[in-house]
């Protein structure tokens, strides 16, 4: 079925999508880069490597990367590309806020059972920032709801453009760095363990676990960029909106180049300003103002 | 349209921006829209475009430039040192834009044109007094009031003479000299030129 | 005319400058300044009473404060180095701070005015900040900054006033004029007037310093030098309600009329109670002296409020008043710095044994305290008159508390000065004949205005009051 072909297309393509980004990055601060196709090098690695876990865990740590990578995999089976309705009523823009959660949830159980001093941290910061994030995700994605257009994901398409939409993709886009872990919130290429936010999550895996658990990572971004595009105008078909991602794609890494890592109190300030300016998009809605 | 939104983003930055250089951007900007909206009443004669281009070059111009300059020469006092983070200060600007609409909407003033531009650039300008603790930043915001009720002036009453409007603007150049030679002198007591060195006498 | 008036004491404090003799320059000084002086009395006819019973004012108190400049110029007045701190400097600044005073009180219409009271701020900015001290640049700054944002204001107020009338169907030249708005006759109030007019009384009443506008007023009056105080304290404030006048009779013309009177009231008893308490706190005699400042601006706002040609002509004879006892008092601080070097209330004791110097400020306190045979026991009498009249009993009693408390702070500060024994050296030699006879021409002014009202003068001023009338 479509929905199939969408979820193969997106999970292929998410490796490589890293892999731009990380090369961009690279070049922007005057290196080389790795090749663009090393996460497909990276993940084949994993898969052949051996598993250790932690003594006397539970049984999530073991579930969390299937859980993970199949809340990945329902999000991009979600996204209205090519049809908007084909799952029916659960492409509803709440449903998925509450899926991400899931994922963010089981997650850090796991990275908790796992009794180590980093991943306690980072845990403990993945909540914080999870909990100041998601309220900024549902206002941002729901400028099409307030409209009465339904919490359909696809209601985002149906709005006009306007000022309220670009307060909406600017509080969006400050979600997106932050779901991606992405500076300035989080640092993907930090060895220190003690300023991990995402990477500290995962500290404890290795092996095909370790693997699941990036390509999860992988096609989360990916689908988030795709909504991103979906926030943008483009008509109401979801396919004419991806040639965005090409310029979100070049723009998070300059983004992570020209900005430097906020400290971790200045972090609540940026997810306070992504929640003003979704809730003033969306009340530029409502009453209609210069829409 | 476009003009609103220019005057929402460039009042935005005003308050949001916490570097000299930015805000300095951002109040020319300001003054050439002004500048533009009102040049239609000015083309009446000669006698008064000349009178006008003469007050825009000292707006635009010449008041940034010496703020530009002075803060080249000292430029630890380039930072504006908000005393409000970035959240507060974009609900500032909120309400500042909200305030405007409300305002231009009522009866009594119905008859005003561009209200909301004008009552939006006033509070822009109040505002950087409130929230920047650079002493620069309050003369900035002293001329993007000069603007502001330049603005209304070519708007709200374009039959007045312009040599009112030249003295307006002399008069706001004189004032960004007199507060650049006072900032002079105070940098010596203070790098930074932070408003809490200015606390001295109380009671 | 107008114009060569206005200009005649810039003019003349710039060709002084050419004089490089020092005693040469001091003669010639004083001689320009009583010309210009007496030059602004000839534009008598063409001017109506208000504007030449202000004339008055400005002019008599500026040649004062001229003549005690030159008489004393302290060196503690210049202590830096920075650009402004000359003499020069100084005296030109001072015959700019006259003309644009002298501009305020002869315009014709209120642009002249805006402009007059803009460029007295840009003026007295150096002024203030002339001794070049932390504490004197600080308050220079806030007197910048705060009174260019009250203008600011309005001159907002200005312009919505030229598009009301404008759109009254008012030539676009008599626009903002004042004699041409109360003769034009509108018919139904025009609904954007109590804007400007607010805007306008808002934007003057910061200039006045009055309460909550009045935060940068006792930071510049106690920093600035003696005469400049004088004059600020005396004169510029009373050409700011000068201002307020001539907005209220605008207002009064487009319907404004209770709400302009409704706020004048509680602007005057919020400054009077508010400067009468903080009176009692003050530990500088010139911060006192500015803080009485706010309070008699506040009783001036309470007359004007009370309206009725009672409120008016109280809100007159107190302005002239003040004028002439608040300079008088300022240039004796002026003289008691120079003689003891000092102006902190707790080190001041024991004056009236020594010397004239605090004499005449006790003369000068007394006048300002309210007390008779001076002019200012007179129009706070009439100020109650005319709160009776208006039937406002609460804002007249607790302007009356103010008042009271300004009194005690007043009369505890007197009594603690010249009493007691002094234990503060004396630094300079004999006073100065020059600014004795200054004080004592300032504190006659004061007297005889106490005998106005049952003069010819009275009966004149109470014209312009009934003419002024308009029933709140």
């Amino acid at each position: 079925m479509i929905l199939l072909a969408q979820v193969l297309v997106i999970a292929g393509l998410a490796p490589l999508v890293q892999g731009v980004m990380k090369r961009l990055r690279a070049n922007l601060q005057g290196r080389p880069g790795p090749s663009p196709l090393q996460p497909y090098r990276d993940l084949a690695k994993l898969t052949n490597k051996e598993v250790l876990l932690p003594n006397g865990i539970s049984p999530i740590p073991l579930i969390a990367p299937g859980i993970a990578l199949g809340v990945a995999v329902t999000f991009a089976a979600l996204l209205p590309i090519v049809v908007r309705n084909a799952l029916g009523s659960i492409v509803d823009i709440i449903a998925l806020v509450f899926l991400l959660g899931l994922g963010r949830f089981v997650l850090t159980l796991a990275a908790l059972d796992s009794r180590s001093a980093f991943a306690g941290m980072a845990a403990s910061r993945e909540m914080t920032f999870g909990s100041l994030v998601e309220p900024a995700l549902l206002l941002a994605l729901l400028g099409g709801a307030v409209v009465g257009k339904g919490t359909h994901l696809s209601s985002v398409m149906d709005v006009p453009f306007g000022l309220a939409g670009v307060l909406a993709f600017a509080a969006f886009f400050l979600v997106l760095l932050a779901e991606t872990a992405r500076i300035p919130i989080d640092n993907q290429e930090t060895h220190y363990e003690l300023t991990m936010i995402h990477e500290g999550l995962v500290l404890e895996y290795s092996g095909w676990q370790l693997a699941m658990l990036q390509l999860a990572g992988f096609i989360r971004q990916l689908c988030f960029f795709v909504l991103a595009s979906l926030l943008l105008p483009g008509g109401a078909e979801g396919w004419r909106h991806l040639p965005w991602i090409l310029a979100i794609i070049c723009v998070v890494p300059a983004v992570e180049t020209l900005f430097a890592k906020l400290r971790l109190f200045e972090v609540p300030q940026l997810f306070a300003t992504a929640l003003i300016l979704a809730a003033t998009s969306i009340g530029l809605r409502v009453f209609g103002v210069l829409v | 349209m476009t003009t609103s939104l220019i005057v929402l983003v460039a009042g935005a930055v005003l308050i949001l921006n916490g570097r000299a250089v930015g805000v300095l951007i951002a109040y020319v900007v300001l003054a050439l829209t002004v500048a533009v909206l009102g040049a239609g009443a000015a083309l009446a004669s000669p006698a008064t475009f000349a009178l006008f281009a003469v007050a825009t070059l000292l707006k635009v111009v010449l008041a940034p430039l010496a703020i530009g300059l002075f803060v080249r020469v000292n430029p630890a006092a380039e930072d504006l040192r908000p005393s409000v983070p970035v959240p507060v200060r974009l609900l500032l600007v909120i309400a500042f834009a909200l305030a405007a609409e409300l305002a231009s909407g009522m009866a009594a003033l119905a008859s005003m044109p561009m209200l909301n531009l004008v009552a939006f650039i006033v509070l822009c300008g109040v505002g950087m007094l409130i929230v920047h603790r650079n002493l620069l930043a309050h003369m900035i915001g002293l001329l993007v009031l000069g603007i502001g009720i330049g603005f209304a002036g070519s708007m709200l009453a374009p039959g007045l003479p312009e040599p009112i409007e030249l003295g307006t603007a002399f008069d706001a150049l004189i004032a960004t000299f007199i507060g650049l030679a006072l900032v002079r002198a105070i940098i010596v007591h203070d790098p930074l030129l932070d408003v809490e060195s200015l606390r001295r006498l109380r009671g | 005319m107008i114009a060569w008036v206005v200009a005649a004491p810039l003019l003349a404090a710039i060709v002084t400058t050419a004089f490089p003799d020092l005693r040469t320059r001091r003669l010639v000084r004083i001689f320009l300044a009583a010309v210009a002086a007496v030059l602004s009395l000839s534009v008598a006819g063409s001017i109506g009473w208000l504007s030449l019973t202000f004339t008055v004012i400005v002019s008599v108190l500026s040649f004062l404060a001229t003549v005690f400049s030159t008489g004393t110029f302290s060196p503690e007045w210049g202590g830096s180095e920075t650009i402004w701190s000359r003499k020069s400097v100084y005296f030109v600044l001072l015959g700019a701070f006259w003309s644009a005073m002298l501009l305020v009180v002869l315009a014709q219409n209120f642009a002249a005015l805006w402009l007059g009271i803009s460029a007295t701020t840009l003026a007295t900015a150096f002024l203030v900040g002339f001794s070049g001290e932390a504490a004197a640049l600080e308050a220079a700054w806030k007197y910048l900054v705060l009174c260019s944002v009250g203008i600011g204001f309005a001159l907002l107020g200005i312009v919505v006033l030229a598009h009301v009338t404008i759109a009254g169907g008012m030539d676009s030249r008599l626009a903002l004029s004042w004699t041409a708005i109360v003769g034009h006759g509108f018919g139904a109030p025009p609904p954007a007037a109590r804007l400007a007019t607010v805007l306008m009384l808002i934007g003057f009443a910061t200039k006045a310093g009055l309460v909550p506008m009045h935060a940068w007023l006792p930071d510049a009056h106690s920093k600035a030098p003696a005469p400049i105080s004088a004059l600020l304290s005396g004169v510029l404030v009373s050409c700011a309600l000068y201002a307020i006048v001539r907005t209220l009779e605008v207002g009064s013309a487009l319907g404004a009329s209770w709400l302009l009177h409704e706020i004048l009231v509680w602007l005057g008893v919020a400054s009077t109670i508010v400067a009468g308490a903080l009176m009692l706190a003050q530990r500088d005699l010139k911060r006192m002296l500015a803080y009485s400042t706010v309070e008699h601006a506040g009783i001036v706002a309470l007359a004007l409020g009370f309206g009725g040609s009672l409120g008016f002509l109280a809100a007159l004879l107190h302005i002239i008043g003040h004028a002439f006892a608040k300079s008088a008092a300022f240039f004796a601080a002026g003289m008691l710095q120079n003689d003891f070097g000092t102006t902190t209330l707790a080190k001041l004791r024991g004056l009236w044994k020594r010397g004239g110097s605090g004499r005449l400020l006790l003369a000068a306190l007394i006048a300002l305290a309210g007390m008779p045979p001076f002019g200012l026991f007179v129009s706070e009498l009439l100020l109650v008159f005319a709160g009776v009249a208006a039937h406002q009993w609460v804002p007249l009693g607790l302007g009356l508390i103010g008042i009271v408390l300004g009194f005690a702070a007043i009369s505890r500060n007197a009594i603690e000065i010249e009493s007691g024994t002094s234990a503060v050296p004396r630094i300079a030699g004999r006073l100065p004949t020059v600014a004795r006879g200054t004080i004592a021409v300032a504190l006659t002014g004061a007297l005889i205005v106490a005998v106005v009202p049952w003069t010819a003068l009275g009966a004149s001023l109470q014209g312009i009051a009934v003419a002024m009338d308009a029933a709140p």
